[in-house]
């Protein structure tokens, strides 16, 4: 019994230094820390981030149309498929800042390889790229946000922080094939750190 | 009736030489480390994986966060404690809780992946994904029978009266030469 009773106690300490362990070394982890409160997962709703918004309609009455998103849509974004999203890559407003792709992608992957001067926002460590990211798609006519592809949603998560940032819903778009279908076509690929 | 008695003399005398006990908390503590450092590595893809198993709550996300912060300590704790020797038995405890909650866990995953119409148990074996473990994309069979390998070997520092080559000997040596001194 009394062996027991030891055993059990060994394992709460071990349990115990380990948590005093991970908290600390999270604390001064920098860019790999991981925010404790925060909610990493939490499906990004634009229905009701643009419901006080400029444009939530998704048809004016005696005007153009007005994009906005569609609560029953299975994403809450513009979806573009790899044909268009190749088309935008092509267009010279590409090259002139007014097409901007953001990739949502990790340091390794996104140096591996990327969309030629894609724009890096890793979801999980935005904190580090919001503001270099807004500076570059702030007045774009679109952004395009893609993460790896298949079941990837860390690029469904960045539309919502744009979006939450003032980017407005209209110019806001998913690529959900992202970076495998990009890649598997043979498209021009850039590797290393994103462009200055 | 003797064949017995000689057959659990043999048992205790392999257990009282601490060869078993020695090997298995290098083999437990060694892949604890391992897959602990891994894990530490990359903290936030540790985290993305704990999420998929959808065990813990995402509201509020404080519990679900702070397994990511602190599981790979434990791991890396017990792992240590295992190679030093020292509380030996309540790392393995920790080590033996860990793996029979994770193990089925990861069981049930694969079959929520397992696609295959026919039910195969060999197709159900080339189910391979990133469980999370520290080792990247393991094929499910093959990290169950790790797993399990894993779970004899540390029950062997819980259950052994050995304390041979682990510095508890030495810890209670000392105690007991300071109580006879005093």
């Amino acid at each position: 019994m009394k062996r027991v009773a030891c055993t059990i106690s060994q394992a709460l300490v071990l349990v115990l230094i380990a948590t005093g362990l991970g908290l600390a070394t999270n604390a001064v982890r920098g860019k790999d820390r991981i925010d404790l409160r925060r909610d990493y997962f939490r499906r990004p709703d634009p229905v009701r981030l643009t419901a006080s918004g400029p444009a939530p309609a998704t048809q004016s009455a005696d005007g153009p149309v007005r994009p906005g998103p569609d609560p029953n849509a299975s994403l809450p974004f513009q979806v573009v498929e790899l044909a268009e999203v190749k088309q935008l890559f092509d267009d010279p407003k590409s090259g002139t800042g007014q097409y901007v792709f953001v990739d949502a992608r990790a340091d390794e992957p996104f140096q591996r390889g990327h969309i030629p001067g894609a724009v890096q926002c890793d979801y999980y460590r935005i904190d580090f790229y919001i503001e270099s990211v807004l500076n570059r798609v702030l007045g774009a006519e679109k952004v395009v946000v893609y993460c790896n592809g298949g079941d990837c949603e860390d690029s469904l998560h960045v539309c919502g922080e744009l979006l939450n940032s003032q980017i407005p819903w209209g110019s806001i778009f998913l690529f959900k094939g992202g970076w495998q279908e990009w890649h598997q076509a043979g498209y021009p690929v850039e590797t290393g750190p994103a462009r200055e | 009736m003797k064949a017995m008695t000689t057959h659990e003399g043999l048992l205790r005398r392999l257990d009282r030489s601490g060869v078993p006990l020695l090997l298995a908390r290098l083999f437990v503590g060694g892949m604890f480390a391992y897959l602990a450092i891994m894990k530490l590595m990359d903290p936030i893809n540790f985290l993305k994986l704990t999420h998929q198993y959808g065990v813990l709550p995402a509201s509020p996300p404080v519990l679900l966060n702070l397994t990511a912060v602190v599981m790979p300590w434990v791991e890396l704790v017990c792992a240590a404690a295992l190679l030093l020797g020292l509380t030996t038995r309540g790392a393995a405890l920790v080590v033996v809780g860990l793996l029979l909650f994770f193990t089925p866990l990861l069981a049930l995953h694969a079959w929520g992946l397992y696609t295959d119409p026919t039910r195969h148990f060999a197709s159900y074996c080339a189910v391979k994904f990133d469980c999370g473990c520290g080792t990247g994309e393991v094929f499910i069979c093959r990290k169950l029978a790790e797993n399990i390998a894993l779970l004899a070997a540390a029950l062997i520092p819980l259950l052994s009266g050995s304390k041979r080559f682990c510095l508890d000997a030495l810890l209670v040596r000392s105690r007991a030469g300071a109580a006879a001194a005093a």
